[in-house]
């Protein structure tokens, strides 16, 4: 656990900024919902009472499906949770491996770390969300909110724990972003067809953030287990391949 | 029972198609200083990689007081008991001296407080100083302070002096001189043959990843000569009775055998020739193994 | 004592430090019974290997140059009054030899070697510098 003051030591400057930014640009989206007419007016979206006590607005779907990750997935492309790729960059990255601690322990614990901030993050730009919401009278659920956190959080830690597979391939930054942003936009494309028949049936993002929760009410089980096994498959890639290699 | 502290068993290594290290096999023993030496690209910095685990051997393995160097749980055991100063001697960027020191602390038990104030002393080290500010001598300095706080069994050194004044080198060499009597195996890689001559016991001498000579530095010295004969007339074209690891060099009328590690008993063949004899500094017997090696490559190069 | 150690020079450090310290008690600058340095102190002074300097009092302890008293150190060993004869002879007989090789090879008769010789041993009584 020592390695987890290096990561904060490391990135606490970072984090500060990123983390005020994301705030000042939370502030911004929930200046233009107490103030923007047509964002103003709560529209129900297949206005439905579900079991779970609460409708949700489309303003719930709009920072939830479009602001958030739109804010969230080009940082988490670009500062990205191979800290061994920064430390061959420095040069620092034999002292590192040299100290008694497995590479495996290492990396876990830096990935940990990464997708922690990641769901602070989420979850205290959502908060501002929620501010509004409580402000606005707006029909809204708590526990949708955490939920749907949750799983955002989850479906952005697909693609960074992506990223890390390509990046301890490719070992350098900018092309595993590359790499990793190609794949997040062909993904994408299923997006723009309709749902009802192919391909947008398929279109993965619709599971990984569990559509179904946000239209039906259901519990996104298979949401929740599809996002964790893709997580854990693709760090697990990238971990072995960072035992592996030759540095 | 007395484990060496280093042993190379046939390690060799290749990456992508080039062969590094071609079946190097050593021993360093316990409580010894031994110095690798190699020109670029020889396989030395390669050979102290695969002890640290960073690097794998494709075949082959090195045992460090008698764990594999390169198995996942031994490995961890290995570092925690030996320390090293690589090649880079860089530290985190965003911290301080004194941060890189509690830092390193916490991985180990034997951590000498009192050692490390010595240290910072004797090497000037401003404590709040960031490291990405230090200079090159300071940091190699600031390397070895860590290497020899750990109390550590073996110590590997890759290029330790590079970057040090000539005083910080003393310093060092008397650190190293504390360090062996303490107990602590040492293997030092470096270019620097000068500097080095005066500590290690015995030197492995590594060329395209072989292995071309491995004895006691004192040993070798005894037993390496330079020969000068001058003949009345021209030397003859071939001589009997050379030593394997022997090398002529002819001008006019006067011929050079230099012989490394074995003596000539160059009476047999020459008792009325006035031959002079002249003792070989380690400089000269490295240049003499590299000389030899390129003139038997093609054949087996090796010399034992 | 003084002791140098030239690392470049091509003889090996530890004849080096024998021959040295053998020249330090034949010319006085230490005497029978003087302490030594420690193994450990030598090597720090001098920058050398510990094994080097315990290699030197090793040998120079067989050669009876030195004492190794545990627990106290190392001291230049009591030469016994009446030196063994076998050694004395063994230590100087290949100087005699060299000369007597280079006298024939200069051409010179067994009847002027031997007064040459004694000339010489005159010479070094009358000066009164005794041989060691």
């Amino acid at each position: 656990m020592e390695t987890w003051n290096k990561f904060w030591l490391e990135s606490r400057t970072r984090l500060f900024w990123i983390s005020a930014v994301y705030f000042l640009m939370a502030v911004g989206v929930a200046w233009m919902i107490l103030k923007v007419p047509f964002i103003r007016e709560p529209h129900m979206w297949e206005a439905q009472q579900r079991d779970l006590g609460g409708v949700q607005s489309d303003l719930f779907g709009f920072w939830f499906g479009f602001i958030q990750p739109f804010l969230v997935i080009p940082l988490a492309l670009t500062l990205a949770p191979n800290h061994w790729t920064t430390e061959t960059a420095n040069r620092t990255v034999h002292f590192s491996l040299c100290l008694p601690v497995s590479r495996r322990s290492e990396t876990v614990a830096r990935l940990l770390w990464f997708h922690l901030w990641l769901a602070f993050l989420v979850f205290y730009t959502s908060s501002l969300l929620f501010g509004c919401e409580v402000l606005m009278n707006y029909p809204r659920s708590f526990f949708s909110h955490l939920v749907q956190c949750s799983l955002n959080t989850l479906a952005f830690g697909v693609i960074t724990s992506l990223w890390f597979a390509f990046s301890s391939f490719l070992w350098d930054q900018s092309k595993a972003t590359a790499g990793t942003s190609l794949l997040v936009f062909l993904l994408a494309v299923p997006l723009l067809y309709k749902k009802e028949s192919f391909p947008g049936l398929y279109a993965v993002y619709e599971l990984l953030v569990g559509r179904q929760w946000f239209l039906k009410g259901e519990f996104p089980w298979r949401s929740v287990f599809l996002n964790l096994a893709l997580i854990w498959g693709f760090c697990e890639i990238g971990i072995r391949r960072i035992e592996q290699k030759d540095f | 029972m007395n484990v060496p502290a280093i042993e190379f068993l046939n390690v060799s290594k290749s990456f992508r198609q080039k062969q590094v290290l071609d079946s190097v096999r050593f021993t360093v023993p316990q409580g010894a200083i031994c110095g690798l030496l190699g020109s670029n690209g020889s396989g030395k910095s390669t050979s102290m990689k695969i002890l640290l685990d960073l690097v794998r051997p494709s075949e082959g393995r090195a045992l460090v007081l008698g764990m594999d160097a390169n198995n996942p749980a031994e490995s961890l055991a290995v570092r925690r008991r030996v320390a090293c100063v690589t090649e880079d001697k860089s530290f985190y960027p965003y911290m301080t001296v004194q941060q890189v020191l509690d830092y390193a602390r916490k991985f180990f038990n034997g951590w000498n407080t009192e050692r490390l104030s010595v240290l910072l002393k004797r090497f000037e080290l401003d404590r709040s100083c960031l490291a990405k500010n230090l200079s090159k001598g300071n940091r190699a300095k600031l390397a070895l302070t860590l290497a020899l706080c750990r109390s550590p069994e073996v110590l590997i050194l890759d290029e330790p002096t590079e970057g040090l004044d000539p005083l910080a080198r003393e310093d060092f060499l008397q650190e190293l001189v504390q360090a062996s009597l303490d107990g602590v195996s040492i293997l030092i890689c470096t270019h620097q043959l000068a500097e080095v001559e005066k500590i290690i016991g015995s030197i492995v001498l590594l060329e395209k990843g072989k292995v071309l000579l491995h004895a006691e530095v004192e040993t070798l010295k005894e037993k390496s000569r330079f020969y000068h004969l001058t003949f009345r007339d021209q030397p003859p074209a071939q001589i009997a009775g050379l030593p394997a690891n022997a090398r002529i060099s002819r001008a006019g009328r006067s011929m050079v055998v230099s012989s490394v590690g074995e003596r000539w008993d160059w009476r047999k063949s020459f008792a009325d020739l006035g031959v002079e004899e002249k003792p070989m500094t380690l400089q000269e017997i490295y240049g003499e193994v590299l000389k030899i090696n390129r003139e038997k490559r093609g054949g087996d190069g090796n010399l034992e | 004592m003084w002791l140098k150690i030239n690392p470049g020079s091509g003889v090996p450090i530890y004849i080096q430090l024998m021959e040295q310290i053998k020249h330090s008690i034949a010319i006085g600058s230490i005497r029978p019974g003087d302490q030594l340095p420690t193994i450990r102190n030598l090597a720090h002074e001098l920058v050398i290997n510990p094994n080097t300097v315990a290699r030197v009092y090793r040998e120079l302890e067989f050669e009876k140059v030195l004492e190794l008293r545990h627990g106290a150190g190392v001291f230049v060993a009591d030469r016994p009054a009446n030196k063994d004869r076998s050694d004395m002879i063994q230590a100087v007989q290949p100087h005699f030899r060299k000369a007597v090789e280079q006298g024939t090879a200069a051409g010179m008769s067994e009847e002027q070697m031997r007064a040459l010789f004694e000339s010489e041993i005159d010479r070094s009584k009358s000066t009164g510098r005794k041989g060691k």
